[in-house]
């Protein structure tokens, strides 16, 4: 026994030898890595012929969002497969005074420019790691810009897909020169689940029921609000937001509070069998809440209701824990996930107004139903109502409707 | 959750309704409420308290803070006329629900039954406060040990938030600025309260950089100045989001070792000491980002020097960027060479988290070029303008528009 043990350990070793011969050489050939530094030059890919330019009074700002490709002629590194985005700027100051621009209004954990280069200096030999260090350095956006002059650059921001969203802060002499930009810009290589046309074209003009405020409100206290799957037997989880909005508002507003879309079709999409007016979710849009995997997920269905011609949308927002067996597993209290989403919504400057509304579907916490994927929930039954909008709404011009009383004042 | 729902309702009342009752937060024998601190405003009073780690198991008999979760006790008085709303996103942006803690507390889902998913449930605060009520419970939280700080924003009907600021105490880390007499750093005679104009001259006099231990070499740029209290200067790191940092003892030895096993992240981590007026600092914070080599750190020293009796602080900021090996430490972090960076984005940092009133810029730590960077004691290269910011704490927030901009002289250029 003990000589066949040996036996084979002997053979394992020198399988092991064969392996391990081109594994020193290949490390050999890292530890003297001879690659060259080689970024093609920044006028020769014409990504800014997207850039976007806002201009207010004496300062003009451009931004431009290279993808994925263009970033790695740019930069000469892959930077997207390390979740890094760089994001281009100018800014033109017509002003007589310096203006600050402020990083961190852009991302809150900007990458610095030699932290990019450091943490990819991988196979460049050391000659060329030298002149990657000073690539960086010299393509990034200063923050200073002086009176009557133009600066441009690179800040490294963390990689979204789809439309990238950010602001441009600049603190000038006075606060009466401070200003905030905030762009929305596509970026190649990522389709969002549609168009604005399809939105056109789901319900013929004969569908659409156009309320008041008050039609509306009778209105959702009164309809079902209970999804159902594909044969219509079976209920799924309930609509637990309502929201009113033009899509590219809500866009904008969810943008801005880091939600993320998702196509709607994708592996891991919760209570994905979930139907009303015969489909699944028009929209989906996640938050990440932690490294572990928790995250929050929106679900949206653009209804036949407008109110005064605005569009009205049926939600689920839903909570999800994200660890080992429980992966994507729902928290049942859908009542605490709307609330989330008021606020969220709120401190992300995008609720211009809110109500509760008490629909028809009460399930409590002693007898909770179940999903079709047969996790269980509970809800006192409310509906949040938000009113979303793109341009920022400070919090304390949000109105909040007196309508229904809301989830937390009752089963105390 | 199938053993949720499986269970009676009439079994969760008898055997958990005794246990409410006993362990009722605001029941004696509930050690955590004498840490309790009470703020009133505009008649709405708000008392907090936070339960440490092992007060937790107790309260909630699983282990939350493994679980990085932090339950804050919560009392809100409404005095006013018209009904309150308290919002737990502005506490903490990523709080958790009732249920979602008990199911990280307890493991997994299916470990969670419905008494346990009901007790953290009916312990919960709720956001909506009538007029003449008063609401207790708790809120959950990501975890910050040391020193809790958070913001309770409550909305009134008149459409204003009251903001209040807590800063907590957590038993349960050894400090390094709990060892610090601050009253006692420097003898009476040697403290100089100075005007403007001796402020700018004394700080550019001051030594361009840290030194080792036997006040030799020179080190890592001293580029920061700060204005303000004790009190003052570490609320407001904490506003910003940085952690405190623990001392050496066999508690932080054995948490350090099993972060560098497991790779798991150590937020308060002893830091190395780098020297100034022959002590190393006298206190360090520490940021972490995305990953464990990525932190950025901060040393303070206290100064003799005071400016309109208010302490003046010098220290050294760095972005760690990465691990590398040296002869003399084995492995060290890679420090971002671009010394300005790192200065700026604290600047930012503080005014974007309302920490911060006035800032200037002097000289004295001189110039080192891209093209002729000096290099620190453990031979990392680095650049610098050879500016100092000045920065003025603020432990009221502050918007960071309203931020004063002084010009001395010296503004940086790039």
């Amino acid at each position: 026994m003990s000589d066949l043990t040996r036996d084979s350990r002997l053979r394992s070793d020198a399988r092991g030898i064969k392996v391990l011969v081109p594994v020193l050489l290949a490390l050999l050939l890292i530890g003297c890595a001879t690659a060259a530094y080689e970024p093609m030059r920044i006028d020769s890919i014409p990504f800014r012929d997207r850039a976007v330019t806002q201009t207010s009074g004496p300062i003009s700002v451009s931004a431009a969002v290279p993808g994925a490709e263009e970033t790695r002629a740019l930069f000469d590194i892959p930077l997207y497969d390390s979740g890094i985005q760089p994001v281009w700027l100018k800014v033109e100051n017509r002003t007589s005074d310096w203006i600050r621009y402020a990083p961190v209004g852009t991302d809150r954990e900007y990458f610095s420019p030699e932290e990019v280069a450091y943490v990819h200096k991988g196979t460049f030999s050391g000659k060329a790691r030298k002149v990657m260090y000073r690539y960086f350095y010299d393509m990034a956006m200063p923050r200073r810009i002086p009176p009557g002059e133009t600066r441009s650059g690179f800040i490294f921001t963390h990689a979204h897909p789809g439309t990238k969203a950010f602001n441009v802060d600049l603190f000038g002499a006075s606060r009466a020169d401070d200003l905030s930009f905030t762009f929305f810009i596509d970026v190649p290589g990522f389709k969002p689940d549609h168009s604005e046309a399809y939105f056109d074209e789901l319900y013929e003009a004969g569908q659409i029921r156009d309320f008041d405020r008050d039609g509306l409100r009778a209105e959702l206290a009164a309809m079902d609000h209970q999804t159902r799957d594909r044969s219509g037997q079976r209920q799924g989880l309930p609509i637990n937001v309502v929201v009113v909005g033009e899509p590219q508002q809500v866009l904008q507003a969810l943008i801005r509070a880091n939600w993320v879309e998702k196509p709607r079709t994708e592996a891991g999409i919760a209570a994905s069998q979930d139907m009303l007016f015969g489909r699944i979710a028009d929209v989906v849009f996640r938050k990440n809440r932690s490294a572990s995997g928790s995250q929050n997920e929106l679900r949206f269905w653009l209804s036949p209701m407008r109110e005064n011609g605005t569009p009205v949308w049926l939600v689920q927002v839903t909570r999800h824990v994200g660890e080992g067996e429980d992966q994507g597993r729902l928290v049942p209290d859908l009542d605490d996930a709307a609330a989330y989403f008021m606020q969220d919504m709120w401190y992300g400057q995008g609720l211009a107004a809110y109500a509760w509304v008490l629909g028809q579907g009460q399930v409590p916490f002693d007898n909770p139903q179940q999903s079709l994927e047969g996790e269980e929930y509970f809800t006192s039954g409310y509906m949040l109502v938000a009113w979303l909008s793109g341009p920022a709404v400070s919090m304390l011009d949000m109105m909040a409707l007196d309508w229904d009383e809301g989830p937390g004042r009752v089963s105390e | 959750m199938t053993s949720y729902r499986s269970v009676p309702l009439l079994l969760t009342l008898l055997v958990f309704l005794p246990v409410f009752a006993q362990s009722d937060a605001e029941a004696p024998g509930s050690p955590f409420l004498e840490r309790a601190i009470t703020q009133t405003e505009d008649a709405v009073t708000i008392t907090v308290a936070v339960p440490s780690d092992t007060e937790t198991r107790e309260l909630f008999g699983v282990p939350l803070y493994k679980r990085k979760i932090q339950p804050v006790w919560l009392e809100i008085a409404n005095d006013r006329e018209t009904p309150i709303t308290f919002l737990p996103l502005g506490l903490d942006p990523k709080y958790f629900t009732p249920i979602e803690s008990a199911f990280l507390g307890a493991g997994s889902a299916s470990e969670a039954d419905m008494n346990m998913c009901k007790f953290f449930f009916d312990r919960r605060i709720n956001m909506f406060i009538d007029p003449g009520e008063k609401r207790t419970g708790f809120m959950f939280t990501q975890l910050q040990e040391g020193t809790k700080s958070f913001n309770v924003d409550v909305y009134t009907d008149d459409d204003r938030i009251v903001n209040f600021t807590f800063f907590v105490p957590v038993p349960g880390l050894r400090l390094d600025h709990q060892d610090v007499d601050w009253d006692n750093l420097y003898p009476e005679d040697q403290i100089r309260d100075l005007d403007k104009d001796a402020l700018i001259e004394a700080l550019t006099a001051m030594p361009c950089c840290t030194t080792d231990k036997k006040s030799k070499g020179s080190g890592d740029p001293l580029n920061l100045v700060v204005i303000g209290t004790v009190d003052e200067v570490y609320y407001a790191f904490l506003r910003a989001g940085w952690d405190e940092t623990e001392v050496i003892s066999r508690s932080s030895l054995t948490k350090m070792a099993k972060s560098f096993v497991t790779g798991s992240e150590y937020r308060y981590s002893p830091v190395s000491g780098l020297y100034l007026f022959d002590r190393p600092q006298d206190v360090a914070f520490q940021k972490a980002r995305d990953n464990i080599n990525e932190r950025n750190h901060l040393r303070l020293w206290m100064s003799p020097l005071r400016f309109e009796g208010v302490p003046v602080w010098v220290g050294q900021i760095s972005r760690d960027i990465g691990v590398r090996l040296t002869a003399k430490t084995i492995t060290t972090h890679k420090v971002d060479p671009d010394m300005d960076e790192t200065r700026e984005y604290l600047v930012e940092n503080l005014a974007y988290s309302q920490a911060l009133a006035k800032l200037g810029y002097v000289d004295g730590v001189g110039e080192a070029t891209i093209d002729a960077p000096r290099a620190n004691l453990t031979g990392d290269p680095y650049i610098t303008d050879g500016k100092r910011v000045v920065l003025w704490i603020s432990s009221q927030p502050k918007n960071f528009g309203e931020v004063e901009d002084l010009d001395w002289g010296a503004q940086p250029i790039r």
